[in-house]
């Protein structure tokens, strides 16, 4: 881009200082109108322009203390690649983010950034309710920098090339980071997918709308570049026996995350025609369902469906619903707006595309027709007790309130809880509630040496930026481990008595 | 420099604390300063050992030769282990540090202008630390004595399992604030994000600005003292302990 | 990778396939599935595994021609072609140990996986009296092979054109009658033989195995399409299974949810034909 273009868009010219322009409101990210884009699959938001890019980031106070840093899980320098979009420098903005985070067009989509870098932007203190769009800002300079040649490539030199070769099993969010940061520390690195494409969660949980297919296999092509071998199609456990895996490798990380789905376990839960969340997301996003009869998986479309949570994928599924063609789709949620885990941008979007929510509802029985199809579902009233341990208040049953929805697909969207698979096929492996991996807080290692883990594995399923953080900690971890594996490098060797 | 490069060669032992009396036994040359040292070692920077190997052999010089001293370091030279088990001297440091800086530090002052990695203060027992920049993860964890400061952000577990000392940090802190305390003091002056004074037995902790969430879980003793803006933020499980919301007039 | 090897018509809509996949074959235990996909934006296919080669790392597949996708598999892939995908070896392989006498039952294309349960047991040890069932003569096929690792086989055809007249329930029966001491029953085949032999067996106390294939997608139990009520429990058939107690199953629940998509497959069949027309 030429020196004129770039001034016509309003960047800070070189050896000029920044009048930075805190008090304007904040650049709204242009969406497609919600009439239009529940009959598609394309993104909702359609991302900033160039001139919005810039006119948000001079806003931006750059300040030297910055409060967004401290509060990113994976602690990218916020300030510093807001600067350089503010100068015109689009491509070395995503380069600076890359340093901290391998996958900026993910996050800058689905990180719940209003509760991270944006709740503690400083500018919330003078101009309330208006912070920095830096989710936004991150978005569009990973989508600068992935729309150019080669934007996918890695550019950094690798420096030193070590002997050691680790396993990295799953392929989602953190075990990319994972595979990204040991391959930048000069390992040598092989991450295996069990599924046909490498992405895990993004791939098959996140719809379309959310998260563009194309660009997480971007994304994960730039950590192909960084020299890390991508196997699919390879389940550790069934494909290769752990006990290979085991001998083969000098560290094993396991970021399987959670993808067990929980089940209601009421009457009538196993009826055709009541999905759980990831049989329908999978079905959808990976399998691309929606294209039928082009792709060939098959989904059922509803004319009235009911999702029973709401969770993110809750939000996801419904929206989905209105996509496929259903005349109406509502949540069924035992506690109020108020309490929902769900993020608030996501809450507004579904409402906008016609979801409805059912609060204070709790499903009992499912009732079938004759054929097996699920045709309603019994609900019962709740009212909101006392708070229980997580702070939020405890739903409880209305007495004689029960009353019946019709509908003709249900899909369960109740949380889920990590995969048994490895747990079941590594011995002396320490585990929570049957499958959430124990490791060490400070250095990610499981109870059988030389395994370490990381993600939702090891805390529930939460957030695709607490995965990165987990791996991104659990591969310094692994690092320290690898060069050193004889000492016991936490606290023991450095205690020395006085 | 010969020495140096001999003393890289050699292999890596276990413990720091060791490989520290192995480089005490090296001949230095006295009459040299520090920034002489650095700047005739420099060239080995690309080597892999080099950051390791090259602050406990400065540290072991200082030790030696007992001097204040000032040391300007270039950017792209990564020094871990700066100012190890110092005790007297007081050195001020030009530029940015690796990790480990003032680990095991057991008395004088070490002023940074610049910034430092991760560890910061590993397990220190006297002296003082002053940053005048950023510091990285892990600041002074298992800390036992001695003062720190901290002119801007200090990031993720600051004082993770601390016995005594103080910490000041001027501007935030990151996840996790006095994991496991047990005494000492905290101050942040500005926010501090998720995971304050979790599983904490003893000390204290202030923090002036805003708090993320997860308050307190599982904390057993000491005491945290909050702004009273954030009252409303939910607080975990206790079994002991006190956490108060004051107000902090603004400065 | 992924190579087809060999491919041969058995018998009407029942094919055989050979397809190169080293790890699959390697790690093959009896009893064990593997699920493959034709093209980027296929169906994945969940087949039990019907015969593995370890050192020529090829594993053989028999699958009916009944719905789009193996329709599609069966007519545009030929040897030296590649398929998209092929994961596996899936489920939990089948218990086999000495258990004495075994009568292993293969209903249609349920011939096919018994093969290698058969030969492991045989090698374990035990008695294997095999009884296979078909429609026809003409749709017979690996009776031979069966034959070379059971120590007795029985073959019923429905309309008696070959073998005895009947299902493979009367030839149980007639083994039940002859007093043969039975130890343990295992039966791959279509639902309704399965039902009706768990049903057939539940008086007699013998313990009764059979091997569900129920819609999946992912096949490692993330998706839970394959859920299934055993012994009051939902079950994945995926990972726990593919066998279990024949009669703990709720065979009720088995026979609606495996029509769940019988209107899609119709629709996309009709699709498919009408291009056809159309060339």
């Amino acid at each position: 881009m030429d020196k004129k273009e770039l001034l016509e868009l309003g960047v800070v010219e070189e050896g000029k200082p920044k009048k930075p322009t805190p008090r304007l409101p904040r650049r709204e990210i242009a969406c497609q109108d919600p009439k239009e884009r529940i009959k598609n699959f394309n993104e909702v938001a359609l991302g900033y322009t160039l001139k919005d890019a810039v006119y948000e980031a001079m806003r931006c106070l750059e300040c030297s203390k910055p409060r967004c840093v401290v509060a990113c899980p994976v602690h990218i320098d916020i300030p510093s690649f807001i600067g350089l979009i503010a100068r015109g420098k689009f491509e070395e903005a995503c380069e600076d983010i890359r340093k901290y985070n391998s996958l900026p067009a993910v996050c800058g989509r689905v990180c719940p950034q209003e509760n991270l870098c944006e709740a503690a932007c400083i500018i919330n203190d003078t101009n309330p309710k208006n912070p920095i769009a830096i989710g936004r800002l991150e978005r569009f300079a990973a989508d600068y920098l992935l729309s150019q040649e080669n934007g996918n490539e890695n550019k950094i030199e690798i420096r030193h090339k070590t002997p050691f070769k680790v396993a990295v099993i799953g392929s989602g969010p953190t075990g990319l980071t994972c595979a990204a940061e040991l391959a930048k520390m000069g390992h040598t690195v092989h991450l295996f997918e069990a599924l046909h494409k490498p992405g895990g969660v993004m791939m098959y949980g996140i719809p379309e709308f959310r998260l563009p297919k194309e660009i997480v296999q971007k994304e994960i092509n730039y950590v192909r570049s960084l020299g890390v071998n991508i196997e699919t199609n390879c389940i550790i456990g069934k494909t290769i026996p752990v006990s290979d895996i085991m001998n083969e490798f000098d560290a094993i990380y396991i970021g399987t995350g959670a993808g067990f789905p929980n089940m209601m376990h009421i009457p009538g839960e196993n009826f055709a025609g009541i999905y759980s969340a990831n049989e329908f997301l999978t079905r959808v996003n990976l399998m691309r369902a929606y294209e039928f009869p082009k792709s060939s998986t098959p989904i059922r479309k509803p004319k009235k469906g009911v999702v029973v949570g709401a969770g993110f994928t809750a939000f996801d599924v419904v929206r989905i619903m209105l996509r496929l063609g259903a005349d109406e789709a509502e949540i069924v949620y035992r506690r109020t707006r108020k309490e929902m885990p769900g993020r608030g941008e996501e809450i507004e979007h579904s409402q906008e595309e016609g979801a409805k929510i059912r609060e204070l509802t709790n499903p009992v029985r499912f009732i079938g027709d004759e054929n097996g199809f699920v045709k309603a579902v019994e609900v019962q009233r709740m009212e909101l007790g006392e708070p229980d341990s997580s702070g939020r208040r405890r739903p409880v049953p209305v007495p004689d309130s029960n009353y019946i929805i019709d509908t003709d697909l249900v899909v369960i969207a109740i949380g889920q809880t990590p995969n048994v698979l490895i747990p079941s096929a590594l011995k002396n492996l320490s585990t929570r509630w049957g499958s959430v991996i124990n490791v060490n807080r400070e250095t990610y290692m499981t109870s059988v040496p030389k395994v370490f883990a990381g993600g939702d594995a090891i805390t529930g399923a939460a957030t695709v930026i607490l995965a990165i953080r987990a791996a991104k900690e659990a591969s310094r971890g692994i690092d320290e481990f690898l060069k050193d594996p004889q000492k016991k490098w936490y606290p023991q060797a450095f205690s020395e008595k006085k | 420099m010969e020495l140096f490069e001999n003393f890289l060669k050699t292999n890596k032992e276990d413990d720091v604390k060791r490989e520290f009396e192995k480089a005490l036994n090296l001949e230095f040359d006295l009459k040299l300063t520090l920034q002489d040292v650095l700047n005739s070692i420099s060239h080995f920077n690309s080597e892999d050992n080099f950051p390791y190997k090259s602050g406990i052999f400065l540290s072991a010089f200082a030790f030696k030769r007992n001097c204040d001293d000032v040391l300007k370091v270039e950017n792209g030279i990564e020094i871990d282990y700066f100012g190890s088990f110092l005790k007297s001297n007081q050195i001020t440091v030009k530029g940015d540090l690796g990790n480990f800086t003032g680990a095991f530090l057991d008395g004088g002052t070490l002023l940074i202008e610049g910034s430092i990695g991760d560890k910061g203060g590993y397990s220190m027992n006297k002296g003082k630390i002053w940053i005048k920049g950023k510091a990285g993860n892990h600041l002074c964890h298992f800390m036992r004595g001695g003062d720190v400061l901290v002119d801007k952000n200090a990031l993720d577990f600051v004082g993770n399992s601390m016995v005594g000392g103080t910490i000041e940090i001027k501007g935030s802190s990151g996840y996790s604030l006095g994991y496991r305390m047990v005494g000492g003091e905290i101050e942040v002056k500005d926010l501090s994000w998720d995971l304050i004074g979790e599983e904490m037995v003893g000390g204290k902790i202030t923090v002036r600005g805003h708090i993320g969430k997860e308050l307190c879980q599982n904390m057993v003793g000491g005491i945290v003292f909050l702004n009273e803006e954030y009252k409303d933020t939910p607080k975990g499980k206790t079994s002991g302990g006190k956490v108060v919301f004051m107000n902090f007039r603004k400065r | 990778m992924f190579e087809i090897v060999s491919k041969k018509i058995l018998a009407e809509n029942v094919v055989e396939m050979t397809i190169k996949a080293e790890r699959v074959a390697k790690a093959h235990k009896p009893g064990q599935f593997l699920i493959l996909m034709n093209y980027e934006h296929s169906e994945r296919i969940p087949l039990t595994i019907a015969d593995s080669d370890k050192e020529k790392g090829e594993v053989t597949i028999v699958f009916l021609v009944v719905g789009f996708s193996t329709n599609e598999l069966a007519t545009n892939f030929n040897v030296g072609d590649k398929l998209y995908s092929v994961v596996g070896p899936l489920g939990t392989p089948t218990h086999i140990e000495n258990f004495g006498k075994v009568v292993v039952i293969g209903g249609g294309l349920g011939v096919a996986p018994i093969y290698p349960i058969c030969k492991g047991l045989k090698e374990a040890g035990n008695e294997v009296i095999s009884i296979v069932g078909f429609r026809s003569k003409n749709l017979m096929f690996w009776v031979q092979r069966i034959e070379s690792v059971s120590s007795r086989i029985i073959v019923t055809t429905d309309d008696g054109s070959y073998g005895m007249k009947g299902f493979v329930t009367n030839a149980l029966q007639k083994l039940y009658d002859e007093k043969e001491k039975i130890d343990r029953v295992i039966a791959i085949g279509p639902p309704i033989m399965m039902k009706n032999v768990s049903k057939m067996t539940l008086p007699w106390g013998i313990p009764t195995f059979v091997s569900l294939n129920t819609i999946m997608v992912d096949g490692t139990g993330m998706c839970g399409g394959c859920r299934l009520e055993i012994g009051g429990e939902t079950k994945f058939v995926c990972v726990d299974g593919p066998d279990f107690d024949g009669h703990k199953v709720n065979w009720d629940e088995m026979e609606i949810r495996m029509k769940v998509y019988k209107n899609q497959e119709q629709q996309i069949l009709e699709e498919h034909n009408c291009k056809i027309g159309l060339r």
